[in-house]
């Protein structure tokens, strides 16, 4: 399978994390909150539309909140490809940082 | 709890929305309000705002680029479907494209033509001020429009109004004799007044424009005759010495006047020159010679306030009896060239042709955008199956229309320059034949342009509109599965159009053939006198006027010259002095205008006339130096004798003399006029012309002894010579070319019903592929398709007959009626250009008939 790139991963553990509640707004707040950077909105539609098309999410579509007017709101959630990824990707992750520590490198 | 009334970008969401992706533009734009509420609340509004503002900026340049590389992909799709389609059908292409081509460069050419005459004399500056004065004489029967005036009336002018700023006389002088060093010629010279250089923008390259006409005996010459008398050497204070009388000195020299001034300026002599011929008219008030008045009014003044106060001018300077029966008025100068004044020396041209050649160009025009959307639409029918598959893809149906539309104005923009190339080509050639420099100059001229492309986006867009409004309608799966779009309406406007294109083809047909059909009879119809090799020489006002019978003796030595006459007049010369003779018949004393030509005694001979009664004047007799006449048949006609021979008439009542003879009708002019009465009588002071029957075979050594002779009599001038024969058919050079440009609209026009009947077979064909496979099937035979196919435009062209038919003859017998000696129209040419008509038809038919009747019903099923 391919890899997925380390923003596509954040987005994908960001739409994890959120649940019920993931759409470009959340999704971009929970980032920045996270990784303490501020997203652009292009930074994150462009990769959810993109792992929506891949099949690692699917969309749909939920009422207006008071906040947005009367535009709908486009959620995302996890598809079964998206989750299977994700763990792929955890594994591969805890083989390479396993064992990690700065304080052993010795530089 | 009602959302509270809050600040909303709308300007900055209204223009996301258009630049946001199409399909999520719903909900990103609820995502991004929430983005700057969230903003606003967290850093305030001018934060928020920033942000938004911000977002578009970001936003649109991308929105640009990727709609513009989209835009241009789907271009490259679209010139490579119209290329492809181009190359499948490149036949049918080449036809279209060509077709239309060649109607517009001809729709150019006319409107050129029009344009060039409509553009006469508009290079003057102040043409809208310039006005020719010209006058009414005041007949019995109603007014006598005449473009000359008097020769007092400019100076008067000037001096009266002083709203007239300038005002000037020109006349023009033919055949005078121009020697400077060793060249003399005749040429026509222009006289007028120093203000002619402030009245119209004459391009005075050398000399004082206030000063060059003001001495008598000062010229301006154009460049052309500057190099002319004085090759490269400066013409300025140079002598031209005028009819062997008088030098003038060069004052001056013009650039090329422009080709649409309507004097033909060549040389320009000052009008006090002519102070001395003409003391007995300087200031006569009521003569008129080829003298014309012209004034330039002040800015402002009402040339109708002018008008109204010539007549009381008149009856100033040339009293009451002759203010009677003149009325002088203001011609404005753009009238001038479609006037038809009588005397009139200015170059014009009649309105009439202009709107004929307008109506054709327009009809042109018509008739091969028509044709080519026929065409065009004929073509489309086979692609419906390409738009079925775009369909298919995903194309949306203003994609569809964008792209045949495209299309089409594409193609039609490769006929359009292909036009202009057509005009470039054959501008030179179409120049020449109608006698003017018209010059095409495309980039400096934008209305062109504008009509270019007006003309090549509406025929697109209409050429384009049934393939991309209905191909475009259909739902992808009909036309995947069958190509058949719509049945064939009995009488479409195609139909009709069809057969206005041959109803018009077999009319020009038509007249083309009885153009030519007088022309031949013309040409070869019996003058009366046997033309050919006679040679006549003018004399003009060569000393060998006063004493031409030296020189007849000199050249009858030669034994290649047959005969030799003096005369004043010769057939074809055009020369004539018409006079009233008194006569006595049994109903009493009778007058009648008989036109006279002064002979010698060989004339008859000469010109071989036939003596029908009486005899020949003969040196014999001493009364027939002048007191005898020999008349033509209609002049004996006219006078009413059973036999004329031994009757007096007398000349003017003054000159009785007896009829000798009677010779047999002979042309003197065109066929277009009657022969007129002609009485022969010898006179030798009035020859004017020498006319030599010459040996046939041996005709350029007996011109160049004719020539060597006239040399040693009258060294001083020019040999001019003309052919009686040739000078005939000259009179015809204008119907010759009525005829070749007939025959040139007819083959336009078959060529023009031929694309129209090729689109409509085709669209037939393709339409009835199915129904002709079935037919075969089921055992029809080839030629049973043929004839199915071509019945109905065999229908078409016959219809296209009814409408021609009386449309040719009663145009042609309008236009025969304008000669005096003519054909009878020719009914055989009727069912001959009706044939024509047909045979083109059915062989531009059977390309297509032949492809469909031949061709594997299994090819055309396999579809279903």
């Amino acid at each position: 399978m391919k890899y997925l790139t380390r923003q596509e991963e954040l987005i994908l553990l960001a739409v994890f994390h959120l649940r019920d509640n993931a759409y470009l707004v959340t999704v971009r707040r929970f980032l920045k909150e996270q990784t303490g950077n501020p997203w652009s909105v292009g930074a994150v539609y462009v990769p959810l539309e993109r792992l929506r098309k891949k099949g690692y999410l699917e969309s749909y579509i939920g009422g207006p909140n008071a906040r947005r007017g009367r535009n709908e709101i486009k959620y995302y959630k996890l598809s079964r490809a998206g989750l299977q990824a994700l763990a792929e990707r955890k594994q591969v992750n805890e083989i390479m940082w396993a064992k990690f520590s700065e304080v052993d490198y010795e530089m | 709890m009602s959302p509270p009334k809050t600040y909303r970008p709308r300007m900055a969401l209204r223009i996301l929305r258009r630049i946001l992706p199409r399909e999520d533009a719903r909900y990103l734009i609820g995502d991004i309000v929430e983005i700057f509420e969230e903003a606003r609340a967290e850093r305030g509004l001018l934060y928020a705002r920033l942000w938004i503002w911000t977002q578009v900026l970001i936003g649109i340049p991308r929105f640009i680029q990727h709609h513009a590389y989209w835009s241009i992909q789907m271009f490259r799709n679209y010139l490579i479907s119209t290329f492809r389609n181009l190359r499948k059908n490149k036949l049918h292409s080449f036809i279209n494209i060509a077709g239309l081509a060649i109607g517009l460069s001809c729709v150019l050419l006319i409107l050129l033509f029009v344009r060039y005459e409509l553009s006469y004399d508009s290079f003057n500056r102040n043409k809208d001020r310039i006005f020719r004065v010209v006058l009414d004489s005041i007949h019995d029967d109603g007014p006598f429009p005449m473009a000359p005036t008097m020769l007092p009336l400019a100076p008067a002018l000037r001096r009266d109004f002083p709203e007239v700023e300038h005002a000037t006389r020109i006349s023009e002088r033919n055949s005078i004799l121009v020697r400077g060093g060793e060249n003399r010629y005749y040429e026509s010279l222009y006289f007028a007044d120093p203000q002619i250089f402030f009245i119209f923008d004459l391009p005075l390259q050398q000399g004082n424009p206030a000063s060059a006409l003001s001495e008598p005996y000062s010229i301006v010459l154009t460049n052309v005759m500057a190099e002319k008398y004085f090759g490269r050497s400066d013409p300025v204070g140079k002598v031209l010495r005028i009819n062997d009388l008088y030098d003038f000195t060069v004052t001056g020299v013009l650039a090329e006047i422009p080709q649409t001034f309507h004097l033909r300026i060549k040389m320009l002599a000052s009008f006090d020159s002519l102070r001395n011929e003409e003391k007995d008219r300087w200031e006569d008030w009521d003569t008129f010679s080829n003298d014309y008045t012209y004034i330039l009014l002040a800015t402002g003044a009402d040339p109708e306030e002018l008008e109204k106060r010539l007549p009381a001018f008149q009856q100033k300077y040339a009293g009451a009896d002759i203010a009677k029966k003149q009325r002088l008025w203001l011609q404005p100068l753009r009238d001038i060239h479609f006037s038809s004044l009588n005397y009139d020396d200015a170059v014009t041209y009649e309105k009439g042709p202009l709107y004929a050649f307008s109506a054709i160009a327009l009809f042109i025009m018509i008739l091969a955008c028509v044709n080519f959307m026929n065409l065009a639409t004929a073509r489309s029918a086979g692609r419906a199956r390409e738009v079925g598959m775009r369909k298919v893809v995903g194309a949306r149906r203003t994609q569809l229309i964008l792209q045949f539309m495209t299309e089409s104005i594409l193609i039609v923009f490769v006929a359009v320059v292909g036009a202009v190339g057509l005009v470039y080509l054959f501008l030179p050639r179409f120049g020449m034949f109608l006698n003017r420099q018209i010059a095409f100059d495309l980039l400096g001229n934008p209305g062109m342009i504008v009509m270019l492309l007006a003309i090549g986006l509406f025929t697109g867009f209409f050429a384009g509109s049934y393939p991309a409004l209905m191909l475009s309608a259909f739902s992808p799966v009909r036309t995947l599965r069958s190509i058949r779009i719509q049945g064939n309406k009995r009488f479409s406007f195609r139909t009709i159009f069809v057969i206005l294109q041959f109803a018009v083809s077999i009319t020009l047909i038509i007249a083309t053939l009885s153009v030519y059909q007088q022309l031949g009879y013309m040409k070869s119809k019996e003058l009366g006198f046997s033309s050919s090799q006679v040679v006549v020489i003018p004399l003009q006002n060569s000393p060998l006027r006063k004493n031409p019978e030296s020189f007849k003796n000199a050249i009858l030595n030669n034994t290649d010259v047959l005969g030799v006459s003096c005369a004043s007049g010769t057939p074809g010369s055009g020369s004539s002095h018409a006079s009233n003779y008194v006569l006595d018949t049994p109903e009493g004393e009778k007058e009648i205008y008989i036109q006279t030509i002064y002979t010698d005694f060989d004339f008859v001979d000469t010109f071989g006339l036939k003596i029908l009664d009486g005899r020949d004047f003969s040196e014999e007799f001493s009364t027939d130096r002048g007191k005898t006449y020999i008349l033509n048949e209609t002049a004996a006609r006219q006078m009413g004798w059973e036999s004329p021979v031994g009757k007096t008439i007398a000349r003017g009542g003054e000159n009785p003399g007896q009829v000798i003879g009677v010779v047999e009708d002979f042309h003197y002019y065109s066929m277009r006029s009657r022969i007129r009465p002609i009485a022969l009588n010898i006179r030798p002071s009035q020859f004017s012309y020498v006319s030599a029957r010459i040996r046939p075979g041996e005709a350029s050594r007996t011109l160049r002894f004719l020539e060597e002779t006239w040399n040693k009599f009258a060294p001083e001038y020019p040999f001019e010579h003309f052919f009686t024969d040739e000078k005939f058919d000259r009179y015809y050079r204008y119907e010759q070319k009525v005829g070749e440009l007939f025959g040139l609209f007819a083959i336009l026009a078959i060529v023009i019903s031929c694309l129209g009947v090729f689109g409509l077979i085709s669209y037939t064909a393709e339409q009835s592929t199915k129904e002709i496979g079935v037919r075969k099937v089921l055992g029809a035979s080839t030629a049973g398709i043929i004839l199915l196919l071509s019945k109905r435009f065999v229908r078409w062209v016959l219809a296209a007959n009814v409408v021609a038919w009386p449309l040719a003859w009663f145009a042609m017998n309008k236009w025969l009626e304008g000669f005096a000696y003519r054909v009878s129209l020719n009914p055989l040419f009727f069912p001959l250009a009706g044939l024509t008509a047909l045979a083109i038809a059915l062989a531009t038919v059977s390309y297509h008939s032949l492809k469909t009747a031949f061709a594997d019903p299994a090819d055309s099923l396999k579809y279903e």
